[in-house]
């Protein structure tokens, strides 16, 4: 398998940052995998014959499964059918390992796809890294799907330390309880992160919800300068290269949110 | 009715955003103005209760500096008073007796007051107040309101800010306003450690409605602190010489130990207070606090000047009738137009919001429409209103209200 080393990491294994890394994997990293086949070509023809149920189970933690087929992906957090690949990791750091430096995990089934898993999930997770990995000479599709990819796995990693993190839990339960939508103008993509039963949570499409802040990027280079955080967001705020309404704090938070995830990935 | 165009300020904004950090950083940025092209950043003059922008447009102002300004801009009682200063002595080596005189004026003025500190900014006194009340009562944690505002010393700011560590905040509990049982239960849980309770008069957060104090609510708070021994800090350093001359803890009827002052003390000119009283004077004495220009006597003169200007035009109880003919004149409009304007908070600094959308963008629209008309208005924040506004300002200000209802209720 690939390393999943979206960037990110600053991890010296065994410390206590490990259990909030492994979640945001699992949560927001392989999620990520339902989008990228649905926007990258070379990704969905990677899969595009396999029907394959990946779960992927920390012990005493969270998991993952996905389900390929036609040529989708499709993420539920938990076992939602029987798998045929069955991968286990034994404790956050092990999960560390094997998302950022390629240990092995332990296959406890699909013994007989390990081809599968070697060939074709690996070049899957090695093209999801090359969009998470941060911005290379992308083609101008590849632009569009990089800053798709990255907003949503930072909002889906917002997820993860609004459940997990101190400090995030306490940003938020100062935060006004909302529904903050984010988009880029520009390609008119959008996606939400709000306060929905009880918590904060990245919601992908509203359902019959109002939102109550508004966060829009006006282009997808302006979208590129926030995730590599070379943008001075107040001055791109007087620029109209971004803009802003409605119940401000809660953009000022989750802002603040977004902002620790380097803590653990980068 | 012309609505402005910004394009001198957008290019001076690009010009800033080189060579500053957020281009206007701090309560001025374009954070809090929605949407930003409505508004100006860049000013060239101000007179009275007006400014310009650097593309010659005019405005009302009703942010007032942010609360400084309160006799009009450029009045020529105060700044008779600072030029005249200035030119005898301002910064030397030594104090001016100019700092004895005021401190004198404010312990007369200030019922509570028995001594007096000079500073520069708000922060500067709600940072002094906080080490007087720990070094008076040798404990560590302040008690604060959740939504209060009191500069931007990292322990006045909330944990996960950029710069800002746990430790910083540590010994900071933030309980809710108007909330007796919380301040008994934060007083118990944190027996004997506690140093100091900070809280504006009334509560003036931004992005919400502002609260008076509930019936009883600062007998109680008295009540409590005084049980367990804990300083009072009054921060009135927004609503200061607004509501009452006395300090706003006299409009509602409390007695704090100590009271920062700044805003609205010299009509702009930079300067702060903190005013105490007797028993707190030898500890006061032993926190080392200063700064670079907090002695600079021009500035103390003008907030003289500024204070007795105040208080020989009874400044509390014009701006207050001024506010409430102001306030029923924009509701009754609102009304007209089919909105609700609801209005919270002292006449003379009153905060507004449109309750048909909570989510304020119908709010934020309008304040737009109204200062792109010339009508300075912010959405987030409490208004201010200054003994230069007149009624033929009141009235220019409410036909610019109904333009901007008209276009609110064509667009819905
Ligand atoms: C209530 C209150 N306290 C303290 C401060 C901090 O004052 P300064 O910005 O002058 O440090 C402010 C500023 O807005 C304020 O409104």
């Amino acid at each position: 398998m690939g390393t999943l080393s979206c960037p990110f990491c600053k991890t010296e294994p065994g410390n206590i940052q490990n259990a909030i890394k492994a979640s945001i994997y699992l949560k927001a990293v392989l999620p990520s995998l339902v989008d990228l086949v649905k926007l990258d070509k070379p990704a969905k023809d990677l899969i595009q014959s396999a029907n394959e149920k990946i779960f992927f189970s920390l012990r005493n933690g969270d998991k993952t499964f996905l389900k390929i087929e036609n040529g989708e992906v499709s993420y539920s957090p938990e076992k939602a059918d029987n798998p045929t690949i069955h991968i286990l990791l034994m404790s956050p750091e092990h999960a560390v390992q094997v998302f950022e430096q390629g240990k092995l995990p332990f296959l406890l089934k699909g013994f007989t796809r390990i081809s599968f898993l070697k060939k074709n999930f690996d070049a899957l997770t090695k093209r999801l890294e090359y969009y998470l990995k941060g911005p290379q000479n992308y083609t101008e599709e590849e632009k569009k799907i990089y800053a798709i990819l990255q907003l949503k796995t930072a909002l889906r990693s917002a997820e993860v330390l609004a459940e997990k993190e101190e400090i995030s839990k306490k940003i938020l339960a100062g935060t006004p309880q909302g529904i903050l939508k984010v988009g880029i103008e520009s390609i008119n993509f959008t996606a939400y992160f709000g306060y929905v039963d009880g918590k904060w949570r990245y919601i992908d499409q509203l359902s019959g919800q109002n939102f109550s802040s508004v966060l829009i990027l006006k282009d997808l280079e302006t979208t590129e300068l926030l995730l590599t955080n070379k943008l001075d967001t107040f001055a791109g705020l007087g620029l109209g290269k971004i803009y802003i309404s409605g119940i401000i704090p809660i953009i000022d938070n989750v802002g603040l949110v977004l902002g620790r995830i380097t803590q653990y990935i980068s | 009715m012309e609505v402005f165009n910004y394009s001198e300020n957008q290019k001076w904004f690009e010009r800033a955003t080189r060579v500053i950090p957020c281009g206007v950083y701090g309560h001025f940025s374009p954070a809090p103005c929605v949407p930003t092209n409505a508004y100006p950043f860049f000013s060239t003059r101000a007179d009275g209760c007006k400014f310009w922008d650097v593309d010659g447009n005019e405005f009302i102002d009703y942010m007032c500096a942010y609360g400084p300004m309160i006799m009009g801009y450029h009045n020529p009682v105060v700044d008779e008073a600072f030029i005249t200063q200035l030119k005898q002595a301002d910064a030397n080596s030594i104090a001016s007796t100019k700092m004895v005189e005021l401190a004198e004026f404010l312990v007369d003025l200030i019922p509570i007051a028995d001594w007096a500190f000079f500073a520069k900014n708000g922060a500067d006194v709600t940072n002094y107040a906080v080490m007087i009340a720990r070094a008076e009562t040798g404990r560590k944690k302040i008690i604060a309101i959740k939504g209060g505002y009191h500069g931007t010393a990292p322990w006045m700011q909330g944990i996960g800010h950029p710069g800002v560590t746990e430790e910083d905040v540590a010994n900071v509990i933030r309980i809710p306003w108007n909330d007796l049982k919380a301040l008994e239960h934060a007083l118990e849980e944190n027996y004997g450690q506690v140093a100091g309770f900070i809280s504006s008069p009334y509560h003036h957060p931004v992005f919400v409605d502002n609260e008076y104090p509930a019936e009883g609510y600062w007998d109680g708070v008295q009540k409590l602190l005084k049980k367990h021994g804990v300083v009072l800090i009054c921060d009135d350093v927004r609503a200061g010489f607004r509501l009452h001359l006395g300090g706003s803890n006299e409009y509602f009827k409390f007695k704090p130990d100590l009271i920062c002052f700044c805003k609205a003390i010299a009509n702009g000119y930079p300067i702060s207070a903190l005013v105490g009283r007797e028993e707190l004077k030898v500890t006061a004495s032993k926190v080392f606090h200063t700064g670079s220009y907090w002695y600079s006597a021009a500035f103390m003169a003008a907030a003289m000047a500024n204070l007795q200007e105040l208080k020989r035009l009874n400044a509390p109880e014009y701006l207050e009738k001024l506010g409430n003919k102001f306030n029923e004149g924009l509701i009754k409009l609102a009304k007209d137009y089919g909105f609700n304007l609801k209005v919270t908070g002292h006449p003379a600094m009153a905060y507004y919001r449109i309750t048909e959308d909570p989510s304020l963008q119908l709010h934020q629209k309008w304040c737009a429409e109204c200062t792109k008309r010339g009508a300075f208005f912010t959405s987030h924040h409490n208004w201010f209103l200054s003994m230069a506004h007149t009624d033929a300002d009141i009235q220019k200000t409410w036909e610019i209200c109904e333009e901007a209802f008209k276009v609110l209720k064509s667009s819905i």
